[in-house]
């Protein structure tokens, strides 16, 4: 597997299919997270968004612009603390306060960012890392009417505002997926929030591309060199530190949203190092990396935490030394062996299977595609053959670990049966490719087999496909079912603790396995049983299953929101179509290429 | 306004001696800066370290205190040289990011790891001056003391009380020797006189070993330019590990001179001071080591006088006891904005 498996030029149908399905997957794991976790897993995610936007901040200073800022936790604090306090004392709505929020954000940064980057060298990092301890101790000045802002050493609640059930204008939302169930205010929150992340993205990544996102990028890879060209260097290193600084303080603004609640001890020290390793990890200098580098710091932490009790170690307030020890440890050990991070695995992973060739100003590929075809020695049929027996194995590998009681097992056994969703189309696509280019005769000699090893790929693809698709349209249908029924039977039975609403609404919940929820919240019991459960409970639960069904329906196949019977007529379409046409393209092909010059000796087909 | 002098004497001693120890640590970070320009932000962490050792050997073995305090510093002088051989010497200086995070992730490393096994509790230490010998003449009456490990202390109205709970207890604080002369009608305790004795002693010895050994003429060269040294023949790698080496040892000194002021020791220790400190090593000029230890003294006095007698006793505002911190921050600041190399620095031209 020397070369990628696919070749595309940019803009080409193949390029846009294959972006199309990337944005595809990533969009439907945004709309998974609030059907799919536990209130608190995304409660959890929430966290994950607000520092995705927090180390995106420092990484507007240290990866795009080369300085070292230590201490973002102090613009977080800020945003943090004006973001309460507008809303607690001056009853300003939270999208009101963005402006505010950014704008105090912006001339914190200036202030601090002005003396530190005028000159060269570790300035910033020194002065950042004192303005890191220092935050802390300040929000308790009993002066100035600060600690009354602040809530001094005891912290401050914030009213929830965006809370679905205290303003009835966020009930307007309740169409978005997760919204209306158990776990509607998290759900709700993570919208916002993701909105808000993709915003801040996106804003990021155009100034990023303009003419003063170039100047700053300039900077960090000569400043001798921008400075030549006319880059009047202390003025864009401190706008940028300054731009940086509001984004950090959108990002406090977002945790008080996030937690409502803000305390001094929050914003210490340890946050910005947090941040700083959800940078490393994630990837320094790039987009992707701030994202994968909160998601690591989140999950990391949770992991270390779960493990950390069992093991013995000393904990202090269910956070203990062992994640420092292990962040640290992982921190060192990235910064030798991957300096990229995350993100330059995950482009390392994706150079392997395509790669896009830029395109001339004429619309011409800058290397003849056909130039970089790897010719009759080509392996990607077999590697197309090998992707695609190993998505249904590691679907039943995953499928018999489910079984194992474990933490650590079961997200590994989840992984695994994952893979088929992302093999299956990759298998398809390289496949395609091979007939494709065994039809235009440039397999040589080798024509025969890499027929035979792509068409049966192909076929195995489509019926990986067809099987997600099946199985995602049948639970999602038991689900819908039995919840309606328990839905029913709650309306019917208003103390809820008697048949049949148990057995029903126990019944949803394991039907909405499917979409991930292991029933732990029906079966808190020790019996299993729901038998403490009140009558709002089931119906959340009840209401979940629904939800989770009708979103899972639409979503797999035709893309929500649609009425459930409309869904399931659409994927069942769908289906039979995915199955027509996947073998129409890889088992019937034969009978288009009889007019290529070396046909096919003889017809494999489907038999592997 | 209340310009109360006749206690400000007082505040000038606790301010020189504190600042004493922010030299110290400042002096750890400013040998490291000009071996590598790198602040090496785990110094606070080694520091802590160092004191760890010496309590265990101290307090837990019952060693002689000052035979903990030097074994201590030697092993911490081995940690520094390894992790700087281990940890630092494969990356590129000039590339700052690299070197600062690992520096970072040791601080965690070794936060967390003391934190497992010592967890976060205060642990008392012993006093290296607790009290004078019994040889020094003219010292004050007998007024405070401390016995076996319970710290005590003397409250504002001449009690002896228990450090930790604040209460008076004559059965657990007995009077067992002399701790201050009265001078100027204020207390200058032998623990400031010992911290300012322990400095100037481990000032000259830094001396004698930079300007009369071979390791620190070739510290001073490398330093100096580390190309030019190399050329010459010094072996740059081992010069530099002997840096983190001595950096680690006066790191140790400080931590353990003030370990019994915070009342013992804990892995937080160092947090603030560190901060102190950075401040000191950036108002004296972060290469330059009297620059340092002056830089100390002067953040010290601040962050006593400035702050905690004019502010607290003069202008009657309870809060500036909060603004301790914040004063090394803005000091760090206009120390940037008017004089970005320091007090003692060297101006860096930069050449294209």
């Amino acid at each position: 597997m020397s070369s990628p498996l696919l070749i595309v030029s940019k803009g080409s149908t193949q390029h846009r299919q294959w972006r199309f399905l990337s944005w595809g997957y990533a969009v439907a794991l945004a709309v998974l997270v609030p059907l799919v976790l536990q209130p608190f897993e995304i409660g959890k995610m929430n966290r994950a968004l607000v520092l995705m936007v927090a180390v995106l901040a420092v990484n507007l200073v240290v990866g795009f612009n080369g300085m070292l800022a230590l201490g973002h936790s102090a613009f977080m604090g800020i945003g943090a603390f004006v973001a309460a306090s507008m809303v607690q004392d001056e009853l300003w709505d939270y999208w009101m306060i963005i402006p505010v929020v950014v704008i105090v954000g912006f001339a914190v940064g200036v202030i601090v960012g002005l003396p530190a980057l005028r000159v060269k060298g570790l300035y910033l990092a020194l002065v950042t890392i004192a303005q890191a301890a220092v935050f802390p101790t300040l929000v308790n000045i009993d002066e100035l009417g600060i600690a009354r802002r602040t809530g001094g050493p005891n912290g401050r609640d914030v009213i929830e505002e965006v809370d679905r059930q205290e303003s009835g204008f966020s009930s307007f939302f309740e169409w978005l997926p997760g919204v209306d169930g158990a776990r509607g205010a998290n759900a709700y929150r993570y919208w916002i929030l993701l909105l808000i992340v993709v915003i801040v993205v996106s804003l990021v990544r155009n100034i990023m591309r303009s003419r003063p996102g170039r100047a700053v990028l300039a900077i960090r890879d000569s400043e001798a060199g921008a400075a030549v060209y006319g880059v009047n260097l202390p003025l864009y290193k401190t706008v940028n530190f300054a731009l940086s600084a509001s984004l950090g303080s959108l990002a406090g603004l977002m945790w008080c949203l996030d937690k409502g609640f803000v305390a001094g001890q929050d914003f210490t020290f340890l946050l910005a190092v947090d941040l700083i390793i959800g940078l490393v990890i994630g990837g320094v200098g790039t987009l992707q990396g701030s994202i994968f580098g909160g998601l690591f710091v989140v999950w990391a932490r949770d992991l270390t935490k779960r493990i950390s009790i069992p093991l013995g170690f000393y904990t202090l307030d269910g956070d203990g030394p062992l994640s420092a020890a292990i962040f640290g440890l992982i921190l060192i050990l990235f910064t030798f062996f991957a300096p990229g991070g995350i993100a330059s695995m995950v482009t390392a992973v994706q150079k392997r299977i395509i790669q896009v060739v830029p395109l001339t100003p004429a619309g011409d590929p800058i290397v003849p595609l056909a130039s970089l075809d790897p010719g009759p020695s080509s392996t990607r049929a077999t590697w197309a053959l090998r992707f695609a027996v190993a998505g249904p194995v590691l679907l039943v590998i995953g499928w018999v670990l489910m079984n194992v009681d474990n933490l650590i097992v079961g997200t590994l056994a989840f992984a695994l049966r994952f893979a088929i969703v992302v093999l299956a189309p990759i298998v398809m696509f390289v496949s395609m490719n091979e007939l494709r280019a065994a039809k235009a005769g440039r397999r040589g000699e080798n024509t025969a087999s890499v027929n035979s090893q792509a068409k049966t790929a192909g076929v195995l693809g489509v019926l990986g496909l067809a099987y997600i698709q099946t199985f995602a349209l049948n639970i999602a249908l038991r689900a819908h079912h039995v919840g309606h029924l328990a839905r029913e039977a709650v309306a019917t039975d208003p103390d809820g603790k008697t048949v049949p609403a148990i057995p029903l609404v126990n019944e949803a919940a394991k039907a909405k396995d499917f979409v991930g929820t292991s029933g732990e919240f029906c079966a808190s019991s020790p019996s299993g049983e729901i038998n403490d459960m009140s009558v709002a409970g089931l119906c959340d639960v009840a209401s979940d299953a629904i939800d989770a069904s009708e979103t899972a329906v639409g979503f797999w196949l035709i893309g929500w929101p649609t009425q459930s019977m409309l869904s399931l007529v659409l994927s069942i379409i769908v289906i039979v179509a995915t199955i027509f046409v996947g073998l129409r393209h890889f088992v019937f092909a034969d009978e288009k290429t009889e007019a290529a010059p070396e046909p096919a000796p003889e017809e494999v087909g489907a038999s592997s | 306004m209340n310009w109360n002098f006749e206690i400000l004497p007082d505040f000038i001693f606790n301010g020189l001696r504190d600042g004493a120890v922010y030299g110290t640590v400042a002096l750890a970070l400013v040998l490291i800066f000009k071996a590598t320009t790198l602040i090496n932000f785990a110094t606070g962490e080694l520091a802590m370290l160092g004191a760890f050792f010496v309590y265990v050997l101290n307090v837990e073995q019952g060693w002689w205190l000052w035979l903990s305090i030097a074994v201590a510093m030697a092993i911490s002088a081995a940690i520094g040289a390894a992790a700087e051989r281990a940890l630092v010497r494969p990356f590129d200086p000039d590339d700052h990011l690299p070197v600062v995070l690992i520096t970072l992730g040791l601080f965690l490393i070794i936060n967390a790891v003391a934190g497992d096994i010592w967890n976060y509790q205060v642990r008392r230490v012993n006093d290296p001056f607790g009290q004078f010998p019994s040889w020094v003449p003219n010292g004050s009456e007998l007024k405070t003391s401390s016995e076996g490990t319970i710290a005590c202390l003397e409250n504002a109205d001449g009690n002896l009380v228990e450090v930790s709970s604040g209460t008076a207890d004559a059965g657990m604080c007995e009077m067992v020797g002399r701790t201050f002369f009265e001078v100027i009608g204020a207390r200058l305790h032998y623990r400031t006189i010992g911290t300012w004795i322990a400095l100037a002693l481990a000032l000259i010895a830094l001396a004698i070993i930079l300007g009369k050994t071979k390791a620190g003429l070739a510290f001073r060269a490398v330093s100096s330019n580390a190309e030019s040294a190399r050329l010459v023949g010094v072996n740059t790698g081992r010069t530099l590990g002997f840096g983190w080496a001595l950096a680690s040892v006066f790191g140790t000194l400080g931590a353990a001179l003030v370990s019994p002021a915070l009342g013992g020791v804990n892995p937080n220790m160092m947090l603030t001071i560190l901060i102190y400190a950075l401040a000191a090593a950036a108002l004296g000029g972060l290469d330059s080591l009297g620059g340092a230890v002056i830089g100390g003294l002067a953040v010290g006095l601040i962050k006593s006088v400035l702050v905690s007698w004019f502010g607290v006793v003069v202008l009657g505002q309870a809060y500036f006891s909060i603004l301790q911190l914040a004063m090394a921050f803005l000091l760090i600041l206009i120390v940037l904005l008017f004089r970005p190399a320091g007090l003692f620095g060297t101006r860096r031209i930069e050449r294209v």
